[in-house]
């Protein structure tokens, strides 16, 4: 009985910090997807011609995200099922736009104007059943 | 080539399904499926259970026998006499359908009265019990009880779902590999949680009041045991809240089952050896 | 249109519009966990989940080729996929682009 109130509070913790934490996150990534559309981030260039440009630098931008309680015993369930795991859609989604983010405001703060031949790489920090956590890192070429 | 900016507006790498709908559903498929399952593995056991054969039961109860020693205090006193005594007691009761399971006696010294029954004929019985026992006759409806729940494999049943995991780690050899018992087999048989149906107890006290009438005569004594408890019992409990039915009913139940049978209600009672409650029959002289 | 070139051959790429994506998270279930078990003494194709995996990625291109007809491009140049397991059990489907226009 006390192991099933500790899970259920549990999971109401995880549930109303995740989702109010997901919720802000979301409008912060969109306000600043707006703020730095300016600048083309394209995944081509490597065989291309070099557009005429004066400097290049490298610029990564990664971050980790952890689920919370709640997703993680989503993620659970949905082993036994199988299919899509909705919870962690936005998970994946929000750190891939994070990195990129990262990324560019560091490309514009040097005063790129495009980034070309990005990357994308996602790995899991997860051990076990335990902590699930998930590295996604963006990279490209800045060229000013 | 020129770049125009432009916003993507729809989020479709995120199912637009509200996560608390989807771990509703996530959460309601796997109960479902949990119930499903339970009750597919009840059906089974109703199948399976009268199919076993004698030597899987026994080897079952070999495999059980330590974790049922472990419930009831692990102190057996394997070298009192008492243990023929009761052996004595129960020979006699034991019908032709129990006749090739050989039964085997562990007296447990402990307060709690009680007496049990596992696969395999393992017959268990407190010193608490011998002790609160008044009469012969009482004794052996208890123990003629207890071979009711053996006849009829109530203790397989009981164990139900865990039967099959049993069984299949008998089937890999796992279970008594060594005398040592696995620690899955203990961690999901129970015998504590282990109780029976109230028609599994009431076919159970009709068959050891059957082979208390046929060893003694008559039912006289025999539901001693029930009428202790029922003065002590709370009768303004409904019935089904209790794990076992009321000692009353029971009562009024193998009495009316006594007299469509024409048996005696009363006879001569047979009394305990003296010095029961002692080990060997010995009691301390200075008391 | 997808390609894994730079451009599309024979064509000309007028205009870009910036990287598009799709993902999709997939967990196996209990079933299929205990059949590719067994399938793991034997060794071999584990085909339930190359369907399974199949099927993602097809979702995780058609998101991709969502968002970019939403910005009005005609071809995605230069596409990768990435395939990662996010948790036990829970893998992630990856692709991501160029969405231009070509002539």
């Amino acid at each position: 009985m006390l192991d099933l109130l500790i899970l259920l509070i549990l999971l109401a913790v995880g549930y109303g910090f995740g989702s109010y934490a997901e919720q802000k996150h979301y409008k912060s990534i969109r306000k600043r997807e707006r703020a730095t559309l300016h600048v083309p981030i394209i995944t081509f260039g490597a065989k291309q011609s070099m557009p005429d440009a004066q400097e290049t630098e490298l610029f990564v931008g990664s971050v980790v995200v952890a689920s919370d309680y709640f997703k993680t015993f989503a993620l659970a369930l949905r082993n036994l099922i199988g299919g899509r795991v909705v919870s962690y859609e936005s998970l994946l989604d929000r750190g891939r736009r994070e990195a990129l983010l990262r990324m560019k405001e560091s490309a514009i703060a040097w005063g790129a104007s495009e980034l070309a031949n990005v990357r994308i790489e996602t790995s899991s920090l997860s051990q076990g059943r335990g902590l699930i956590s998930i590295e996604v890192i963006a990279y490209g070429t800045g060229i000013r | 080539m020129k770049y125009t900016p432009k916003e993507i507006t729809e989020e479709v790498n995120v199912t637009p399904t509200h996560p608390l709908v989807n771990f509703g559903y996530l959460v309601g498929t796997v109960i479902v499926s949990l119930i499903l399952l339970y009750a597919l593995m009840g059906l089974a056991v109703d199948l399976v259970v009268p199919r076993l054969s004698r030597e899987t039961e026994i080897k079952i109860g070999n495999a059980l026998l330590p974790i049922a020693l472990a419930q009831f205090g692990d102190d057996e006193l394997s070298d009192d006499t008492r243990v023929d005594y009761i052996e004595s007691v129960i020979q006699p009761l034991v019908g032709d359908d129990l006749q090739d399971l050989p039964l085997t006696i562990h007296l447990m010294d402990t307060d709690i009265a009680n007496a049990a029954i596992i696969a395999g004929g393992h017959v268990f019985v407190t010193t608490g019990l011998l002790e609160e026992s008044e009469s012969e006759n009482e004794l052996g409806f208890i123990l003629g009880h207890e071979l009711g729940h053996l006849a009829s494999r109530d203790a397989l049943r009981g164990l139900g779902r865990s039967l099959f995991i049993l069984l299949g780690s008998l089937a890999l050899g796992g279970a008594s590999s060594g005398g040592q018992t696995s620690p899955l087999l203990s961690t999901t048989l129970d015998l504590q949680s282990l109780h029976y149906s109230r028609s599994q107890e009431n076919a159970a006290d009709r068959y050891g009041l059957t082979t208390t009438v046929q060893q003694y005569g008559h039912a006289g004594y025999a539901l001693d045991f029930f009428q202790r408890n029922s003065e002590i019992e709370p009768d303004f409990l409904p019935e089904y809240v209790l794990t076992h039915p009321l000692s009353k009913n029971r009562i009024e139940d193998l009495e009316t089952f006594a007299t469509s049978q024409n048996w005696a209600l009363v006879g001569p009672l047979k009394p305990l050896p003296e010095n029961i409650e002692c080990p060997n029959f010995t009691c301390p002289t200075n008391q | 249109m997808l390609t894994t070139l730079e451009g599309v051959p024979g064509k000309e790429v007028v205009e870009h519009y910036g990287i598009v994506q799709g993902s999709t998270v997939r967990a196996k279930n209990v079933g299929k966990d205990l059949l590719a078990g067994l399938k793991n003494i034997v060794g071999g194709e584990l085909k339930s989940y190359t369907e399974l995996l199949q099927e993602a990625r097809q979702e995780a291109t058609e998101r991709m080729l969502q968002q970019a007809e939403q910005i009005g491009a005609n071809a995605v140049v230069n596409v990768r996929f990435a395939t990662s397991s996010v948790a036990q059990g829970a893998a992630e489907l990856y692709v991501y682009g160029t969405a231009v226009k070509v002539m």
